[in-house]
């Protein structure tokens, strides 16, 4: 293989899907385990059933496999620097392997877990890294795809060739790979509040989702006026109905024990109020910076600077959201809050990847 | 009457201060930037392309709705108004809150009350007659400042930390500010220079001379590693100073910019045509150059050629209007009419490069037009390469990086610094330590823990018998 980083981008994927099942493993057969642990005190369950593989202490292991796939991907980071640096002749020294989607897939995959590390460390709620490690195998095998494929490294374009980019772009995706550990948090949060009843509520999401991109916005698309009408009023119904699910599911659910779901809320809000000053200073202020340099103006409503001003104005929400509702308030409006979070990383995802596949924007090269 | 008015103006700094009508507010701009997204934004889009997706009456719908600008909009403005408004008085608000807060002394608290405290520990057994200097020297090691008050030890770090989001919201009102300054006052335009141009600027003292430009490539390679042009300052007939610019290192001077924003090959602005002329029978007139927006005359027919457009990419919209696709010579096509000795129009038409676009346009306009007294065709055409310099004046830029720079040191302050307060109070037979921190942080857990131990550890309680409380 010519190029090191490639080769340690395909053992990292495997490594990756590994960990990710190590914390399947943790999540199916570790709260079991617990269970089970509970039924034979009650005296419900009998003792040695399939106890062997429950027996392993799957977290443990979880997490040192995630440190083994972190350390293979910082090789390939590295390694992918070094070759672009030497590809565009080192015109700026500090050049962070970000210039392709290729390339920020993968060092997306090395961030993301290393974040959720530190965060799992903090909260101990491993859960989270089903999630996390899963989402980093996903990113890998898009970027291993043909159509992205761990081509040449080639020199950076002009506009690209700045220290303030290499700044920007790393606050971004730092403050993106919190959002993914608060978002990650945020299912655990609300499968636990929710139970199983989740299901329902994430498949009446995507429906609406599905039912908003492919129905309500071409609707609006057309530009006649009943039919602008019908998609507002299907997108009204949609919120109606989404909104009544939630109040149905909400009431008809047992009590939520606040002490087990706190140190989950706090581990949601923690990676979101540290993501979002990366992500805003990145963003607005050094994005700001950069593009004064490179395009002569701070700000100029470009449609992946405005959905980054969206998801931006998302996580105020959510945060000012949990400050005055209250994270603590175990009724609808602690829920409200959570769902915020989700609706935050939505913002994420659209700003990050939807936007280049809605329109052309100057910024086509993450 | 005035009563009245003091009331209504209670009730507008109510309904101003509200964090609700900030939710509401962030939303409804978030979704109309979201639309903003989806729509494409008059600055990116030309006319022509709105119409090849919507069609015109689409696009006219749109327009009436100033959804094609919607950031000039005036909802927009009015909802961004609304918010600076809601933001400002937000902002006087928390402010004087926070002062409260800061004015607040740490005070005496009883030592039952401490151990209510959600972070209290409580040490038991005779105590050291020198146990208060030690733990003052533990506290400041940790960089505590403290205080004694009636046996108990006041010890608190970081209080300004609850100026950091104030600060962070003035800044936010600020880089508003500095952004409707260049709005109202700044200038922007956009050149294409050729070598040797000199620019001018309205309300400027100097002027600025394109000496060169190029390109250059990476090694072995197609790719473009950068462009750039160099540039005098000429002021009073005398350069002041030469700079190249490039892409993402621009010129400033005295508060103009010049930034290298677009290289290429002018041909809108300046192609320059050869065109072959026919008699309507067919005898060749010979071929002749002429450069766009002037023409040629041919003597022997005594009439004049004007060259009115020049386009790279010929296109044709829904309702017919010509425009070029892109920028590069894919299927030029030159716009030219002929005028006879007394300036009367005998004919206008295209004429082509690729010979299949010159006989469907010939055969449709005979169908169309009938004869016309000449037949032209699109030979040669070359054109100047230009250097693209946008140029601006921003009044506002000191403003908005003043802005940037403390949107950035509130919000790191009120990320890593939360205020912190540990009481200890000292009697004969027990120590009791509390400790509190703003907004009720997870990581207060382990520096409280450490301070404990470090007390524990200075053996200042004989027989100490501990005892966690809470
Ligand atoms: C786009 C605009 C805004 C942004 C990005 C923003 C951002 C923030 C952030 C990051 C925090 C800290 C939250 C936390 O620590 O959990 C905060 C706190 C706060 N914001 Fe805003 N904010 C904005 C607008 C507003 C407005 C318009 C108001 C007034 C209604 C407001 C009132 C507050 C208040 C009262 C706090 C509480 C601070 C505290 O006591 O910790 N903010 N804001």
């Amino acid at each position: 293989m010519r190029y090191l980083s490639v080769l340690f981008f395909y053992l990292s994927t495997v490594s990756y899907f590994v960990t990710f099942v190590f914390y399947l493993l943790y999540v199916v057969l570790g709260s079991s385990q617990r269970e089970r642990r509970l039924g034979e005190t009650l005296g419900i369950v009998a003792a040695g059933v399939s106890e062997g593989l429950s027996q392993i202490a799957w977290g443990v292991w979880a997490t040192r496999a995630l440190l083994v796939s972190i350390a293979i991907s910082t090789i390939g980071v590295i390694a992918r620097a070094i070759e672009l640096g030497n590809a565009s002749q080192w015109v700026k020294i500090v050049l962070l392997p970000l210039s392709t989607t290729y390339e920020t897939l993968t060092f997306f995959s090395w961030l993301i877990p290393l974040i959720y590390f530190v965060m799992e460390r903090k909260f101990q709620i491993k859960q989270v890294g089903v999630f996390v490690t899963g989402a980093a195998f996903v990113m890998l095998s898009v970027a291993a795809s043909p159509s992205l494929a761990p081509s040449a490294p080639t020199g950076v374009p002009a506009s690209l060739q700045s220290y303030w980019l290499t700044i920007h772009v790393l606050f971004m995706v730092i403050g993106i790979a919190f959002f993914t550990s608060g978002f990650g948090a945020t299912l655990v949060y609300l499968w636990r509040r929710y139970e199983k009843k989740l299901f329902l509520l994430f498949g009446a999401l995507l429906g609406a989702l599905a039912t908003i991109i492919f129905i309500v916005v071409p609707l609006f698309g057309t530009l006649q006026f009943e039919k602008m009408l019908a998609s507002g009023a299907l997108l009204a119904a949609l919120c109606a109905g989404f909104g009544w699910l939630l109040l149905f599911v909400h009431r008809e659910g047992q009590p939520v024990a606040w002490e087990r779901l706190e140190n989950i809320e706090e581990m949601v809000y923690r990676c979101n109020a540290l993501g979002f000053p990366f992500y805003a200073i990145g963003g607005l202020v050094f994005g700001g910076i950069w593009a004064e340099q490179a395009w002569s103006r701070y700000w100029g409503w470009d449609p992946k600077e405005t959905a980054m001003l969206v998801t931006a104005l998302v996580y105020a929400v959510y945060l000012h959201a949990r400050l005055t509702w209250g994270a603590r308030d175990p009724g609808w409006r602690g829920g409200l809050v959570a769902w915020l979070s989700v609706l935050g990383y939505l913002a994420v995802l659209y700003a990050w990847i939807g936007i280049n596949y809605f329109v052309a924007s100057l910024h086509s090269f993450v | 009457m005035r009563a009245f008015l003091k009331e209504i103006a209670r009730d507008l700094y109510t309904f101003f201060t509200s964090i609700t009508l900030a939710i509401v507010l962030i939303s409804l701009i978030a979704l109309l930037a979201l639309l903003g997204t989806l729509i494409p934004q008059e600055t990116f889009t030309r006319e022509v392309d709105y119409i090849a997706r919507y069609g015109v009456e689409g696009y006219n719908t749109l327009k009436k709705l100033q959804l094609t600008n919607i950031f000039g909009s005036w909802y927009f403005l009015f909802l961004m108004a609304l918010f600076t408004l809601n933001l400002a008085a937000c902002t006087h608000k928390r402010l004087m809150a926070s002062w409260r807060y800061w004015k607040l002394p740490m005070g005496f608290i009883r030592p039952e009350d401490l151990k209510r405290f959600e972070h209290s520990y409580a040490i038991s057994g005779s105590v050291c007659s020198d146990a208060s200097p030690k733990i003052r020297e533990v506290l400041q090691r940790h960089g505590y400042r403290v205080r004694e008050h009636n046996s108990q030890i006041l010890a608190e770090k970081w209080r300004w930390e609850r100026f950091g989001i104030d600060v962070f919201h003035i800044s936010l009102v600020i880089v508003i500010f500095g952004g409707l300054v260049t709005m109202l006052f700044g200038y922007r335009t956009f050149a294409i220079a050729h070598q040797g141009d000199v620019l001018r600027l309205p309300g400027a003292d100097f002027a600025v001379r394109v000496n060169r430009f190029w390109s250059e490539n990476y090694k072995n390679s197609e790719r473009v590693m950068d462009w750039r042009t160099e540039l005098t300052v000429i002021e009073n007939d005398k350069e002041i100073l030469t700079k190249t610019i490039e892409v993402n290192a621009p010129l400033r001077y005295k508060g103009y910019n010049f930034y290298q924003s677009a290289f290429g090959t002018d041909w809108q602005g300046a192609a320059r045509v050869t065109l072959a002329l026919f008699r309507a029978d067919g005898t060749a007139l010979g071929e002749f150059v002429g450069t766009v927006d002037d023409g040629f005359a041919v003597p022997s027919e005594n009439i004049f050629v004007k060259i009115g457009a020049f386009l790279p990419d010929f296109a044709l919209t829904e309702n017919l209007i010509a425009y070029s696709r892109t920028q590069r010579l894919e299927n030029p096509a030159v716009f030219v009419e002929i005028y006879d000795a007394q300036g009367f129009r005998l004919m206008r038409t295209w004429a082509f490069s690729r010979p299949e676009m010159q006989r469907f346009w010939e055969t449709t306009m005979a169908r169309v037009g009938g004869e016309t007294p000449y037949r032209i065709k699109l030979v040669g055409m070359t054109a100047p390469e230009f250097t693209g310099l946008q140029i601006t004046k921003d009044p506002g830029r000191p403003i908005v990086y003043f802005g940037f720079l403390f949107v950035i040191v509130g919000l790191l302050v009120h990320m890593y610094f939360k205020h912190r307060q540990i009481w200890v109070h000292i009697s004969e037979n027990e120590i009791v330590i509390a400790g509190m921190v703003r907004n009720n942080l997870k990581s207060f857990a382990e520096e409280f823990r450490r301070l404990v131990r470090e007390i524990e550890r200075l053996q200042i309680v004989t027989h100490p018998e501990s005892e966690l409380v809470v």
